[in-house]
């Protein structure tokens, strides 16, 4: 036990009388007490704020609750500590971990839970009395901070735990939650928050964004390791691994041989859809694993998840398909092995995941990589790599989202009204927001207020009143809608899956289901189900008799680029490739050479100073790819401005796609054969007026402007009252974004809008950086027959975008043509 | 704001009169004199701006005045709005009702609306707008006109309510945008507010599509009328015929 010389007596009394209760129960379990977890308690009871910063699996949640618990007051009937964590499935088994020691260490203390799921008699009993230690989510927090009287019902709370901290983190979620810790330091001026967080480039930063720039967080580390073996699944000899794809199921038998119920895994995808087929293939090549394998993701029912992490914690459940859904948290001490379907993308997320396998500290962890094609295997090798030189991402806190800060105005005027300096005083006291100009605060306070209109007015409109230095919500609707909407998660419309009567199996999107119709079968919960009918927000379905055929739903799930620290690890075991032509003592050479070679044969491996570009011709028309090896996000942005700078030299339309390996432009048929300067085609020079007019053209501030419209409160997720007011307020954020970019275009969130399309295509002003790498790179152009490995995965993607400055009638007139090509459509127009 | 194009139109043949398709939204019956136009959603703004959503006033001022140059553009002598004129009462304020009121003074046409399920909350429809209630449904020689696209026997059914749009894909491009929906027996019209969203329509065999846009109207699918884009003059000079071969 660490002391510093500056405490008191009477806490370090405390501090001791603590340790001894705490380190008798920890005996009592057979636990031991870790270093961090004892400099974790006396940093507490010093009145300190921080960050714990451990891999999954070591302790973090006692480090930071045991230095609270024994200071609560049973007597002191208010709510003194919050537990917030990302994820509601977490709640329960967070609440057990904290009764247990509290049944020990302070069995007079309350304990309760509040989540979107919290049944409605469990709210109206919070809303009079809250309990001393009270389990939520940052969005129930959010909602709990809205209250008229919230300043009264938190003006007793001593400390925040704030669990998973580097997921919410560089997210809108987190930006809330900066601003309403703000809000509680502003209420309770002691305040201690305490952030645990898995392993952080940045942990300084990652602190003061909790705990607040004012002050200065402590930091607790481990100095245990966590050991890893790393593997990958590589095709049984004398079979191949396919060219392109994203299931990767081919190898499913390979991989359900090597799976053993004797040693619980774990099998995470990338998506739902991906994670239905996984499931669907291993218990149809495994039928004796039925009751022992299951599927786990976000889109089932609550009950089944439930089912299903109680199976993993009693054994009973042996191997689990899942999705992020269990990237976090709950510890499930039997799981020996993680298997990652498909490139992570991120270093970080393989690490968390990896952390999944042997929860316990000091234990090693079994991680086997399945390559979903051929390429992939290069993942392999830079994934490796980064993990021997322990590189992981930073994850940055947002900069000034306006959307939230919208949504946290309003919050604050329904909580008992707000002055303009209290605002400014709890702005300045967030990370993401203490730079926010008076220029920005005011139009954000107008724009709730009168719509901060400047070339259209808005009559009748007022969301929040400003009377006598107050800003306050009056209307009873306005304030109801906007609780219920409070948070930044967005969600497509989602119906629920049903089967007979009343049984949910979950939630499906609207997108996809509104495709389908009665009779058609599709996937769902590792069930084929036939719809029955769409009614009432519902799908009703039947279990369909007709196996194996159907559908996959595919949910509208963001794919994340590679980070920016796996391009580079990529890009460096590439260029040793290139350099000497083989991969010396790893594994995954036997299958990676060939396909290599077949790319060197049809075409190239670009060098270390080399940028590859292939021309290739089809039916589509001219296809240009062009592989910088940078990350999907960087691939959009130059494929977009390349499509610009192509419109000009030749009017006309065109697609692009990317990957994470590069680009693909496609020029129609009536492109000119002429040579291009590709030097020229990459100039960095001007490229940030270039982009901004892409994006106008490729509508991705448009789809940007989805999710803040709805963290503003302009488009409604969750509409109380009668269906018909529902329908009168529906409305589509593109119909919105189009209205005032037509009446309103000074509108600061479409500038929002705007610029995080930029930071994401960007990624922080990369992009130019790139383009000047790049034009300073040999430039290599390779005329193919074929689509090239390379090229292969990219010509499959889906054609995401498309920079078209041609006459409208022109366009519908092509599209005309090729459609009245094909058979089974009406006949050619008579004219 | 983009007026070139909105008089742009596509000449048809329907159950053997002559409607003008215009791009801007409106469909006009030329041996009638009258203009065909469906879900209005007047008020739709107010109601937005009344839940503490901000909308811009200057939507429905601008959906006024495509509608009135239309209407001047057509020479029509009376216009029928085919249902949900009204986005719900409520929606109505004395604003939005003296607005329309003061545009509807200074237009002298004539103006019916069969009602849609919108208009099912107007109480009655402002004295000063002289619209006529022409209840659910109204025919007039070989066609009936009403909201909801339900056939009518021995007639062709104009309708709204569905606010088509249709997706083009094609090489490398692809489009949504609303449209005029000509099927066997029945025509839909697309909905004329700016400030309405639309639902994706599938075309069957021997059905056409009447593309509205930015330059203009355009066809797809089995089009059996014109596919030369006129326009006419807003300043009240003959039409002219424009050489927009599509």
């Amino acid at each position: 036990m660490v002391c510093t010389s500056s405490e008191s007596a009477l806490v370090r009394g405390l501090i001791l009388e603590q340790a001894h209760s705490i380190a008798a129960w920890f005996r009592k379990r057979g636990w031991e007490t870790l270093p961090h977890q004892s400099e974790a308690w006396a940093a507490i009871a010093s009145g300190s704020s921080g960050l714990i910063v451990l891999p999954t699996g070591m302790g973090k949640t006692y480090a930071a609750l045991l230095g609270f618990l024994p200071e609560l007051d049973s007597n002191i009937d208010d709510l003194q500590l919050l537990y917030v964590t990302p994820l509601k499935a977490l709640t329960r088994d967070i609440e057990k971990s904290i009764s247990l020691a509290m049944h020990e260490l302070a069995p007079k203390l309350r304990l309760e839970t509040r989540t979107g799921d919290s049944k409605s008699s469990v709210r109206q009993r919070q809303k009079k009395r809250l309990p001393h230690i009270l389990v939520t989510t940052p969005e129930s927090l959010a909602l709990l901070l809205s209250y008229e009287d919230a300043t009264s019902r938190f003006a007793r709370l001593t400390g925040v735990i704030v669990d998973e901290w580097h997921d919410l983190l560089g997210s809108k979620r987190g930006s809330l939650l900066e601003l309403n810790l703000a809000q509680l330091r502003s209420i309770c001026p002691k305040l201690r928050i305490w952030g645990l967080s898995a392993t952080l480039a940045n942990p300084e930063q990652a602190a003061r964004a909790l705990c607040g720039p004012k002050t200065t967080p402590k930091i607790i580390r481990s100095s245990l390791q966590r050991h890893l073996r790393f593997q990958t699944l590589l095709p049984p000899p004398g079979t191949n691994l396919p060219w392109a794809g994203h299931l990767g199921l081919s190898l499913a038998p390979h991989l359900a041989s090597a799976l053993s119920p004797a040693h619980p895994t774990l099998i995470f995808t990338n998506t739902r859809s991906q994670a239905e087929r996984w499931y669907d293939a291993l218990s149809l090549l495994m039928p004796e694993w039925e009751g022992i394998l299951a599927l786990h993701h976000g889109s089932l029912a609550p009950k089944a998840r439930e089912q299903i992490e109680a199976g993993l914690k009693n054994g009973n459940i042996r191997i689990v398909v899942c999705t992020a859904s269990l990237d976090l948290g709950v510890d499930y001490a039997g799981i020996e092995r993680v298997v990652q379907i498909g490139s992570p993308k991120q270093l970080a997320r393989l690490l968390q995941r990896a952390g999944r396998a042997a929860h316990r500290p000091e234990a090693a962890g079994e991680l086997c990589f399945v390559p979903t094609y051929a390429l992939e295997l290069l993942e392999a090798l830079a994934l490796r790599q980064a993990l021997v030189e322990a590189r992981i991402e930073p994850r940055l806190p947002l900069h000034q989202p306006l959307d939230v800060l919208i949504q946290f105005i309003v919050s604050r005027a329904l909580a008992g009204g707000v002055s303009l300096a209290q605002l400014q005083d709890e702005l300045a006291d967030t990370e993401s927001f203490r730079g926010i100009s008076a220029d920005e605060l005011d139009w954000a306070l107008r724009f709730v207020t009168d719509g901060a209109g400047t070339l259209s007015a808005y009559p009748q409109y007022c969301k929040v009143s400003h009377t006598d230095g107050l800003y306050r919500v009056k209307d009873r609707m306005v304030a109801i809608r906007h609780r219920q909407n409070i948070g930044t998660i967005t969600a497509d419309a989602s119906l629920a899956v049903k089967l007979g009567r009343s049984r949910s199996l979950g939630t499906i999107e609207e997108s996809f289901i509104a495709k389908l119709r009665p009779g058609e079968t599709f996937l769902f919960g590792g069930q084929w189900l036939e719809l029955v009918a769409l009614r009432d927000m519902s799908a009703y379905v039947k279990l369909s008799k007709r196996k194996k055929t159907g559908t996959i739903p595919v949910w509208n799930g963001g794919s994340l680029p590679w980070s920016q620290e796996l391009s580079a690890s990529i890009r460096t075991v590439l260029a040793q490739f290139a350099a000497s032509r083989t991969f010396t003592d790893c594994p995954e050479t036997s299958v990676l050479e060939p396909i290599l070679a077949t790319q060197a044969r049809l075409s190239a491996i670009p060098a270390k100073d080399e940028l590859l570009i292939e021309y290739s011709r089809s039916r589509d028309g001219q296809h240009i790819f062009i592989y910088p090896f940078a990350g999907k996000a960087l691939h959009e942005g130059i494929a977009a401005i390349l499509a610009l700078r192509l419109s000009r030299l030749h009017p006309g339309t065109y697609a692009f796609a990317a990957n994470d390996y590069g680009c693909e432009l496609l020029l129609g048929h009536d492109f000119p054969d002429i040579a291009l300067a590709w030097s020229k085609l990459l100039d960095p020079e001007a490229i940030d007026d270039d982009i901004e007019e892409a994006l106008h053209l490729g509508e991705l501030a448009k789809r940007q402007f989805r999710s803040i419209a709805r963290v503003a409160g302009l488009v409604l997720q969750n509409i109380p009252g009668s269906s018909k007011a529902t329908r009168q307020l529906q409305i589509s954020s593109g119909i919105l974004y189009d209205v005032f970019a037509q009446f309103d275009p000074a509108n600061k969130l479409l500038q929002q809008a705007k610029s995080e399309a930029l930071a994401a295509l960007m990624e922080g002003g990369k992009l130019a950086e790139l383009c000047r790498e790049l034009q300073a790179r040999h430039i290599r152009v390779v005329k193919t027959q074929l689509f090239t490995p390379f090229a292969f995965p990219l010509y499959l993607e889906r054609v995401s975008a498309r920079v078209s400055n041609e006459d409208m009638g022109k366009r519908i007139a092509k599209m005309q043509a090729q459609w009245q090509a094909l058979p089974n459509t009406s006949a050619a127009s008579r004219r | 704001m983009i007026d070139h194009s909105i008089t742009n139109f596509l000449k048809q043949n329907i159950a053997g009169e002559t409607i003008l398709f215009l791009a801007g939204k409106a469909a006009f019956w030329e041996r009638a004199a009258t203009l065909l136009v469906a879900d209005l959603h007047w008020g739709k703004t107010a109601v937005f701006r009344a839940a503490g959503i901000p909308i811009p006033e200057d939507v429905l001022a601008e959906d006024l005045r495509r509608l009135g140059l239309l209407i001047r553009a057509t020479s029509a002598q009376r216009v029928i709005v085919l249902g949900d004129l009204i986005h719900a009462q409520k929606g109505l304020t004395s604003a939005c009702i003296n607005m329309i009121s003061e545009w509807r003074q200074a237009l002298p046409v004539r103006m019916g609306v069969v009602l849609g399920n919108h208009d099912r909350g107007l109480r009655r429809i402002p004295a000063d707008w002289s619209i006529e209630q022409l209840g659910d449904m109204a025919c007039e020689g070989p066609f009936c006109f009403r909201h909801e696209p339900i056939p009518v026997s021995n007639h062709h059914v104009w309708a709204g309510h569905v606010h088509p749009m249709l997706k083009l894909s094609g090489g490398p491009d692809k489009l949504r945008l609303p449209c005029f929906w000509l099927r066997q027996s029945m025509t839909l019209l697309p909905s004329f507010s700016l400030f309405t969203r639309g639902a994706n329509i599938q075309l069957s065999k021997g059905e056409c599509a009447l593309l509205v846009h930015d330059h203009g109207i355009s066809a797809v699918g089995s089009n059996h009328g014109s596919n030369v884009q006129e326009s006419l003059s807003t300043d009240n000079t003959p039409a002219t015929l424009r050489n927009d071969e599509v």
